[in-house]
């Protein structure tokens, strides 16, 4: 493993992925995410009460983003280049930057970097950023609605929604 | 949706909390089943959060439950804190102690415990005390909310 883990230190640093296509957040699939969760909340399940806090759409528990950032960070892992070993890859930390919660509706693309890696013995910390962003300003238009949007200031069409810190553990005995 | 013996306290009103206050206790059973509607909802199917046979081959004691839905139960004491889905900023976390889900119909508890460590005009910074079994399972949990509540 530690020639593979030699190999991976040289291979990672600034490797970046993106999602084929946007990731287009539905009602559905956050309603799916907050029961599975348990979670109560009524913003996360009526657009009325949505509405009412000033989103166009169902808002998305705080860390939803991961379905979306998932998915780029499977990319990177399934990277044939790489050849990474999936049983020994854990998940160290995770954290979430949020401009505003995901609402249903938005049309967002995500891009995933790999930022540091730094060696410890057989083992890899690489740290990843993904950011994801809303597609184009179509789908800032389509945000109109009765309610002043709330942190509408916020939302430059250049600055990600979300962005998302992942430490992979790659190399070590899964757990 | 059974969601067994979940214990969401109603808390007081997000402008009343105070610096160095302690938030009361939110305590949330994970089963089995929950790990199995966690994998369908989110993705994630490592086969170490529904096969014992697997979890055992990567060392484990037995099937985990996922860093992830740790982590979004610690999001949910943070929302039942707050009274705000739409507060939190940040929320970061480092998976420390995998939680063992043991293949029985009463799971195991997850406790979310939470101090206000500062307050800013805008924004207020929670750390969080994760813990199963009487173990931490999570490590530097800390969200930061906004203070001006979406309301009505």
């Amino acid at each position: 493993m530690a020639a593979d883990v030699k190999a991976l230190a040289e291979l990672l640093p600034g490797r970046s992925y993106r999602l084929p296509q946007p990731y287009e957040v539905s009602a559905e699939k956050i309603r799916e995410f907050a029961a599975a969760i348990g979670e109560t909340e009524p913003a996360f399940y009526s657009a009325q009460a949505a509405a009412r806090r000033g989103f166009r759409g169902v808002i998305a528990p705080p860390t939803f983003p991961i379905v979306i950032t998932f998915k780029v960070l499977q990319q990177l892992l399934a990277d044939p280049e790489l050849a990474v070993d999936l049983r020994r890859v854990m998940h160290g930390d995770q954290r979430f930057v949020a401009v505003r919660p995901l609402c249903a509706g938005d049309v967002l693309e995500c891009t995933t970097s790999v930022e540091t890696v730094r060696r410890l013995g057989d083992s890899l910390m690489v740290g990843t950023r993904s950011e994801l962003r809303e597609i184009g300003a179509a789908a800032l238009e389509a945000q109109t609605l009765d309610v002043e949007p709330r942190d509408a200031g916020a939302l430059d069409a250049g600055s990600p929604v979300v962005t998302a810190h992942a430490t992979l553990l790659i190399g070590i005995q899964t757990i | 949706m059974s969601r067994h013996n979940d214990r969401v306290a109603a808390e007081p009103a997000l402008a009343a909390l105070t610096e160095d206050q302690e938030l009361p206790d939110q305590i949330f059973t994970v089963t089995r089943a929950d790990l199995v509607r966690y994998a369908g909802a989110s993705g994630d199917f490592n086969p170490i959060h529904y096969s014992d046979r697997i979890a055992r081959a990567a060392g484990l004691a037995g099937v985990v439950a996922h860093g992830m839905y740790t982590m979004a139960l610690a999001a949910r004491a943070v929302n039942a804190w707050v009274t705000d889905p739409a507060a939190v900023v940040e929320l970061g976390v480092r998976f420390t102690k995998p939680i063992v889900v043991p293949d029985n119909e009463t799971g195991v508890d997850v406790v979310v415990g939470g101090v206000v460590k500062s307050i800013t005009d805008d924004t207020m910074q929670l750390a969080l005390n994760v813990v199963s079994n009487g173990q931490k399972v999570l490590g530097q949990a800390r969200a930061i909310v906004r203070r001006n509540e979406s309301t009505e």
